[in-house]
């Protein structure tokens, strides 16, 4: 099957903070193949967010990649400069960002916003006269509007041509989130990073926009990396789901077998505390994500896990693979004596 | 896991108990001014002769999405509101005006916990603070005894005392939000509005809260308006349902009935795109109903049935006439023209 198209691998990241150094993301393994939808999925604090972030090379100043390496194509986007990652941002990677009202610049129509995409986007930073000559090409900017309609109109956006002229506030929260896909979709990228696409707008609409992203990105063949807190949008968008907690994976495996069967105390209290159409609904897990400045030695779910082992404590879980692809970080699962190397890949 | 089975409250005893809250009409009118004079160009009708029975003990959601105007009506029946018409009913008391130091009265009485703890709680307070505020202002006891139910409060809400002494910014969500509902809880009110009390915090806390709440509410006899847009946790919360759109009730009764066989085409709609952790789950769900376009602004409300141009089953009548309740079995009241008898527009209007 050859590499896979992106590679996070043994990932570490660090922020500075004032109490100390922070570290956040402990070891997060992802693969993605092409056209594979795949969920990170956790709650807040535990690095789904941050992690990313790295991916795009947009982290904030404090955090820093302290180990580890992100792969693209079989390319490391580490230490990239800034020219290529302007060739790789919105062409090869793009992003759907959570908020559509903050998400779209408020002084530029929607066309305006989609035609510097087509224009500019998955090109290197051109000197003012190569700037100035496809900025005032006739045919290339007209080209590039005809392109913007075809995607509005991909994105069930009603009157493509007379809402190209919109600005942001013109639309409902809906309909902005329909354009932020178009915004990512438009140079049909090869990774398409959804963080908590959605979240902000109300089921009926969240449910219409999700199956909307879904069927596009499975028309051009865009990957997905969706980033969420609810597991019930990760079944519905993706293959694979990745469960995370305090910046390591804990479980990884094909959607359907999460939900048939989970092995790490965290998915299964996770999914327990999730209130259900049956009227059933789990007691929640006792006490709040470790502190990462000084975080536990051993397992970071130690102080929280109902089922924890002595060897918990100290040692960080090595990674168990389980049947068909199932993989799971947790002492309870590892043969003693048996030592492995690394985690969840 | 533990199986919610509804108390009395929700089953057809429940006409018997006399209710604890009853509005009849009530209407929430905001209106939209513009230019140098304020002069009014038009009106939001944010809650739009609503009447609700809500009966001691029971939990009573309401369900909408945003601009439904749920968090208005809820504000309404704890009187944070004044509403613009109907009337309300409190213990048998109207509370439609009041004045000032009636309504201060009325406080001990009603309480609401909202939905964000972070910005519902003063940064600058500790959390004793916060929580004996209520207990000065309405004259509770003397310093000590202020001090003695501060700590039963805390211990109410399974907090530690050692949480005395913090500042809000060293609680986290989930602590918050139980600092937020012993501050409800200060003087023994009989009725809280809860608005969104977990939406923003995670599943695993959430699952806590509303533990706690359930709680709190068997060993205190608390009443609930429970606001939310979360249909499977009010599955797990409520006795009784009122499903919202743009300002109206559109359905109510109780929850297993309503989420057995929803019968407006909205709530069945809402139901059907709930994301589904296990199969068990999916089973519950209906037949998916893709809802096309979104809300509309609630100052712009479509004429006839403000449903009509999202609906399914939309007919020439609901375009027209808005539609009256009608009474289905099971205690059920939906305010659709579907289910209107013989001339559709004209059904049977229900006995309230």
């Amino acid at each position: 099957m050859g590499e896979p198209l992106l590679v996070v691998e043994d990932l570490h990241i660090h922020f500075r903070t004032y109490d100390g150094i922070a570290k956040v993301v402990n070891g997060v393994n992802v693969e993605i193949r092409r056209g594979e939808m795949v969920a990170l999925v956790g709650e807040t604090g535990c690095g789904k967010s941050v992690t990313s972030k790295a991916i795009l090379g947009l982290l904030p100043g404090p955090a820093r990649i302290v180990r580890g390496d992100i792969r693209f194509r079989g390319r490391s986007l580490l230490n990239l400069p800034e020219a290529e990652w302007q060739q790789i941002r919105g062409a090869g990677i793009s992003m759907v960002f959570q908020d559509p009202m903050t998400a779209l610049n408020p002084v530029f129509t929607i066309g305006e916003q989609l035609m510097d995409v087509v224009l500019w986007q998955g090109r290197p930073r051109a000197g003012w006269l190569n700037y100035a000559a496809r900025r005032f090409n006739r045919r290339e900017r007209e080209h590039a509007r005809e392109k913007a309609i075809e995607m509005l109109r991909r994105v069930r956006i009603p009157d493509p041509a007379r809402t190209i002229d919109r600005y942001p506030v013109e639309l409902s929260g809906g309909m902005r989130q329909r354009v932020l896909i178009a915004l990512a979709l438009i140079n049909e990228p090869e990774l398409l990073i959804a963080d908590e696409p959605g979240t902000a707008l109300d089921v009926s609409v969240q449910d219409q926009v999700l199956a909307l992203m879904k069927e596009l990105a499975r028309e051009q063949g865009t990957a997905i990396l969706l980033i969420t807190h609810n597991l019930g949008v990760a079944r519905q968008v993706s293959d694979r789901i990745y469960v995370m907690y305090a910046g390591g994976v804990a479980e990884t495996a094909p959607t359907d077998l999460v939900f048939r069967h989970q092995y790490h105390p965290y998915t299964q209290g996770l999914l327990q505390s999730i209130p259900k159409l049956t009227g059933q609904m789990g007691e929640g897990i006792d006490g709040r994500i470790p502190d990462y400045v000084n975080p536990p030695r051993g397992c970071r779910f130690y102080d929280r896990c109902p089922a924890r082992l002595d060897a918990c404590r100290e040692q960080q879980p090595p990674v168990a693979v389980m049947d068909q692809g199932h993989q799971v970080a947790c002492h309870l699962y590892a043969p003693a004596g048996r030592s492995e190397r690394g985690r969840i890949a | 896991m533990t199986q919610h089975t509804p108390t009395a409250a929700g089953e057809p005893g429940r006409s018997q108990v006399e209710p604890l809250v009853v509005a009849r009409g009530v209407k929430k009118y905001f209106p939209i001014t513009r230019g140098l004079f304020r002069q009014q160009v038009g009106v939001v009708k944010a809650v739009d002769s609503v009447d609700i029975d809500i009966r001691p003990g029971e939990t009573f959601a309401l369900v909408g999405e945003s601009g439904s105007g749920k968090t208005t009506l809820g504000k309404v029946l704890a009187r944070l509101y004044e509403p613009t018409g109907g009337t309300i009913l409190f213990d048998g008391q109207d509370i439609t005006r009041l004045h000032e130091g009636e309504l201060r009265r009325l406080r001990r009485q009603i309480q609401v916990v909202f939905q964000d703890p972070t910005s519902s709680l003063n940064p600058r307070r500790r959390v004793k603070e916060i929580l004996e505020d209520p207990l000065v202002i309405h004259g509770f006891g003397d310093a000590r005894q202020r001090a003695q139910r501060v700590q039963e409060l805390l211990d109410l809400v399974e907090l530690p005392r050692e949480f005395l002494y913090r500042y809000p910014s060293h609680l986290s969500g989930g602590q918050k939000q139980r600092v937020g509902i012993a501050r409800a809880l200060a003087l023994e009110p009989k009725f809280i509005v809860l608005d969104e009390p977990t939406s923003a915090l995670d599943v695993s806390v959430q699952a806590k809260i509303v533990a706690l709440l359930k709680r709190l509410q068997t060993q205190l006899g608390l009443t609930y308006l429970f606001i939310t847009h979360d249909l499977s946790l009010v599955r797990n919360m409520a006795d009784h349902v009122g499903v919202m759109y743009l300002g109206r009730l559109v359905e109510q009764g109780p929850a297993r009935r309503i989420f057995e066989r929803p019968e407006h085409p909205y709530t069945n709609a809402l139901l059907s795109c709930i994301p589904t952790v296990d199969e068990e789950e999916l089973a519950l769900i209906p037949e998916k109903i893709p809802l096309t376009g979104e809300t509309p602004s609630p100052a712009r409300v479509p004429a006839g049935c403000p449903f009509h141009p999202r609906c399914p089953k939309v007919m020439d009548v609901c375009r027209h006439i808005p539609p009256s309740f009608v009474a289905l079995d099971g205690n059920l009241r939906v305010s659709c023209h579907l289910h209107s008898e013989g001339d559709p527009g004209r059904g049977v209007p229900a006995a309230s």
